[in-house]
């Protein structure tokens, strides 16, 4: 009979938690730290004891680094490391055969297979020099290594192993930028991003930027993922809290922050920024657009930077709810870079590709005067840069591979309708007079000379939409959606490239 | 509209106060005059793959099988992988919990921890304890954590060791002597001196501190009780015999009683640096000694809010402390591209250091270690008052001559701090062979031009 441990495990939490709130005290920080500082008198070099306890201690520590707590890998997480080696070591100790990690967001370490096409063009970047041998193609898909290839002219020298800009590579930011232009439907530029470890450090560095002392607020849902508590302790700020409304599906009411915004301001606290986790972590939730349109207003009005964590954008299961940036949401309602200052967070780590251990991730900065931008790329430049793999693994989640649908309404005169159901895809093709002549010329039938044309070009077969009827003067073909997942985003790039050519050629 | 939150005025005074010359107003300039066309040779940075320096291939083999293990099962793998790198990934991916995507523990793979530490006891001979050594991305986010938890204010100060021009005999006394009277001043101010930190081999200058040096500052930190920072992540690049790199623990733990347990120290490593040069992948290591469990346990708590180190990278760091051995297939391949980057490197610091000392008013100690040159560029009055008018340090003035002149990108000295009315540049070691010469005698023809342009004739008779 198996006991989970996280039942336990969630008491725990809640006890441990509430002991949290009620000891973390500054003013118990502030007495050790008073005690620690000795000062030393002149030291005598003749004398070779020491003249204190060891430099670093608990009680020498920086109280910052004391105060701050970080529970998703905390206390409960030791013990569980524990019971584990206990189970290997002596099977049968406890009353469950294995640990059973529900504390975190890690896909991959529970059985989540990666997406092999990522992983393709990621080994293929590790190791560029068999990219020159033939007996590579065998191994890896064809898309995998034009997508390597494509990735590696974005880098200077194909240098995997270099340093790069401290935003991340350019070529990269291009294609980010794209991916979220064509998210939002409004531009990104390039250098708006910035490419981090992971979303975690961007989200430390715009603490850093914020918080000039304790006095310095930044709005946090409660409850919240909390690495925005450790953040705000480490860089000496107050986290000034508003709480999501539990009966409501954890929803957000502006009345409520503007609630906490003004109790905060009362006690002299200036509040800096808000921070918004959509879709949320923990509570699971998705804002509704005009819950967002109300926050960005709210932002805006109060003259707070706002904080997006959407690293969970793809993770959204129930039909009735969408993804909505908290950018294309100021974007549309007019607001633009003169309007609201708006940090957008994603990662790698989540979503359907789970790759938390890659750290990859950006921010998007928009709405600062140059002067801030230097200051932040400055903070980014004194690490250098983030790590490549996890820049070109970010570049390849905004830009994922295209769904045969996707492919075929993005080509020239081609329209699709969505598949709704069966098997097929039954796209419309405007064909160019040039093309109808060539085709009669041939006595071939429009849309069979094209069908004819994309077989001896790509080896791609269709079927001629006269085969079963159209409207007259109407050119059709059907597509099945069946090829293997791996095999479409060869054929999306075989297509696209014959059938530019084929327009090239018959354009009128 | 209400002000905004987040302007130059209402930023973290300490951002504003930051200063990262490698990649400062060089730089940024050099990057523009790149964008215009103009052909640049960037020595600003420690960065070898991007000056031509090629991967090391059988780390990238293994990684790549890492990235890939869907690969392992194709019959074919082994067309285009050598066995050895095969059997190596099978071993690192079964250290992880899951492969290259999921997080690790925050300290890093375990069995990836026991390598460095098996790593560290071949080298000192002493043992080293894989719950003490901590996994980061790149040395430097070790060096940041650290600094956060012994830094609590702007009363605790760090003492940084100063290049110096000293005379080898004298380096011992010297240091000393220096670094009392240092810590003497800051502490008049009011200032806790809590840390010291040394870079050996040294950043920029290149020295490698002999065993006597070390036991010296070991013996310091004792008596001043400081913790010592250990940044000794260019011990694979040495470049004279006289004094091979000796790690401070060894030097620690060789001092014995009371020293080897009470002095602290954190010792610094990665993957950027040595022969290996994979700056781009951000691996490195802290290894404690003698720091306190509870402090262990916040340091750790800090690590996790990071969740962990990127994996890839822990792959780099196993095999970079877990080489082949002999009889291994690829080991042949390894020791000769590894033997021929640091022959190269050597030969590279030679070149540079001879070449800065032909040029007029430029005085170059021979780099021992690390990648870098560190030549003095005895400025004349003129130059320095050519300088002021344009509103620029002397030694930033200089570079950004010399760097629209030839495109060469160097850091200005005063980006390391420097004697006052003292001023170097750096610059890297790195650039290929075959372009050395090129480059040397581009900047022996701007910089004799240079100080042509701004030596006071007055009085002297031109020939």
């Amino acid at each position: 009979m198996r006991r989970f441990v996280i039942g336990r495990g969630r008491n725990f939490l809640n006890r441990s938690h509430q002991q949290n709130l009620l000891s973390s005290s500054s003013s118990h920080c502030q007495s050790r730290f008073l005690s620690s500082t000795s000062v030393i008198d002149s030291p005598s070099s003749s004398s070779m004891a020491p003249t204190s306890s060891p430099a670093i201690t608990v009680d020498s520590l920086n109280p910052k680094v004391l105060k701050c707590e970080y529970a998703v890998r905390g206390e409960i997480v030791s013990i569980a490391q524990r019971l584990q080696q206990e189970l290997q070591t002596n099977p049968g100790s406890h009353s469950f055969d294995e640990i059973l990690y529900c504390n975190i967001g890690n896909p991959q370490s529970l059985g989540q297979q990666p997406i092999t096409f990522f992983r393709e063009v990621l080994a293929l970047c590790d190791h560029p020099s068999i990219l020159d041998r033939s007996e590579t193609q065998g191994l890896f898909s064809a898309d995998s290594i034009e997508r390597a290839w494509q990735i590696l002219d974005q880098i200077p020298g194909r240098a995997t192993g270099a340093y790069s800009h401290s935003q991340g590579i350019k070529g990269l930011r291009d294609t980010i930028a794209a991916g979220i232009e064509a998210r939002d439907g409004f531009p990104a530029d390039p250098n708006d991003i910035f490419l981090t470890d992971g979303a975690s450090p961007a989200v430390h560095m715009m603490m850093q930027l914020l918080i000039r002392s304790e006095n310095d607020g930044i709005l946090c849902p409660i409850p919240q993922y909390p690495l925005y508590s450790a953040s705000i302790a480490l860089h000496g700020g107050t986290l000034v809290p508003y709480y999501l409304d539990e009966a409501t599906g954890w929803g957000l009411e502006t009345s409520e922050v503007k609630k906490q915004l003004e109790a905060a301001k009362a006690k002299g606290i200036t509040v800096r920024a808000l921070v918004v986790i959509n879709p949320g972590n923990p509570t699971g939730q998705v804002l509704a657009e005009e819950n967002q349109r109300a926050i960005v207003e709210f932002c805006k009005k109060e003259g707070l930077v706002l904080l997006a964590d959407e690293v969970y954008q793809e993770n959204v299961y129930v039909p009735e709810k969408k993804f909505h940036s908290f950018k294309k949401v100021s974007r549309s309602m007019g607001y633009g870079e003169k309007d609201i200052s708006l940090v957008s967070f994603q990662s790698v780590s989540k979503g359907y590709y789970g790759e938390c251990g890659k750290r990859g991730g950006y921010m998007e900065v928009t709405g600062f005067s140059a002067e801030v931008r230097e200051q932040i790329y400055k903070v980014a430049s004194v690490n250098l840069c983030s790590n490549i793999s996890g820049q070109i693994l970010a570049s390849l989640v905004m830009s994922p591979p295209k769904t045969l649908e996707d492919a075929f309404n993005s080509l020239e005169g081609i329209t699709c309708n969505k598949a709704e159901g069966a098997m097929y895809l039954f796209p419309r093709i405007q064909l160019p007079e040039k093309a109808i002549k060539a085709a009669e010329a041939e006595k071939t039938v429009p849309d069979a000379f094209y069908c004819r044309r994309l077989l001896n070009a790509t080896g791609i077969v269709l079927v001629p939409g006269s085969g079963f009827g159209q409207v007259p003067g109407t050119w059709h073909f059907r597509c099945t959606i069946l090829p293997q997942e791996d095999k479409i985003p060869a054929i999306v790039t075989r297509l696209t490239d014959f059938h530019k050519n084929f327009m090239d050629k018959f354009r009128n | 509209m209400a002000p905004k939150a987040l302007d130059y005025e209402s930023m973290n005074e300490n951002v504003k106060k930051v200063q990262y010359a490698v990649r400062g107003e060089l730089y940024l300039r050099a990057s523009e005059l790149q964008k215009e066309g103009k052909k640049i040779i960037f020595t600003n940075v420690g960065n070898p793959h991007a000056l031509g320096q090629r991967p090391l291939t059988f780390p990238r083999q293994v990684v790549a099988l890492c990235q890939a293990p869907f690969l392992l099962d194709d019959p074919n793998v082994g067309i285009v992988f050598p066995a050895d790198a095969i059997a190596r990934a099978k071993h690192y991916l079964s250290l992880t919990s899951g492969g290259l995507g999921a997080y690790s523990d925050s300290r890093g793979i375990p069995g990836v921890r026991k390598e460095v530490a098996e790593f560290i006891e071949r080298r000192d001979g002493y043992p080293s304890d894989p719950e003490l050594i901590f996994l980061t991305d790149g040395a430097s986010k070790g060096v940041m954590q650290t600094l956060n938890c012994v830094i609590r204010g702007e009363g605790d100060g760090v003492v940084l060791l100063f290049h110096t021009t000293w005379k080898r005999q004298q380096i011992g006394v010297l240091i000393i002597n220096d670094l009392q009277q240092s810590v003497a001043q800051a502490r008049s101010k009011g200032i806790t001196v809590r840390a010291m930190v040394i870079i050996n081999p040294g950043n920029p200058t290149g020295q490698c501190l002999s065993e006597a040096n070390l036991r010296e500052i070991l013996r310091f930190c004792y008596q001043e009780n400081l913790v010592l920072l250990g940044d000794e992540v260019y011990q694979q690049n040495i470049y004279q015999d006289e004094r091979p790199f000796v790690s401070s623990k060894k030097v620690l733990m060789d001092m014995g009683l009371p020293f080897s347990k009470e002095v602290q120290l954190v010792s610094f490593h990665t993957v950027s640096k040595g022969y290996w040069g994979e700056c781009g992948q951000r691996g490195g290591y802290f290894e404690m000694t003698n720091i306190p469990p509870k402090t262990v346990d916040e340091i750790y708590k800090i690590a996790s809010i990071a969740l962990s180190p990127n994996v890839p990278a822990q792959i780099f760091m196993g095999l970079m402390v877990n080489p082949l051995k002999p009889g291994d297939i690829s080991y042949e391949q390894f020791v000769r591209e590894s033997k021929g980057i640091l022959e190269s490197l050597r030969r590279r610091a030679r070149m540079m250091t001879d070449g800065f000392n032909s040029c007029r008013n430029v005085v170059c100690n021979f780099t021992e270690g690390a990648m870098y040159s560190f030549p003095q560029i005895r400025l004349p009055p003129k130059a320095i008052e050519a300088a002021k008018r344009a509103g620029k340090v002397p030694d930033v003035f200089y570079c950004l001559r010399l760097l629209e002149a030839t495109g060469i990108s160097t850091v200005p000295g005063s980006g390391f701090g420097q004697k006052e009315g003292i001023f170097h540049l750096r610059t890297t070691i790195l650039p290929a062979e075959e372009d050395m010469p090129a480059i040397m005698e581009s900047f022996k023809k701007f910089n004799d031009e240079f100080m042509e342009q701004y030596e006071d004739y007055r009085g002297y008779s031109r020939m």
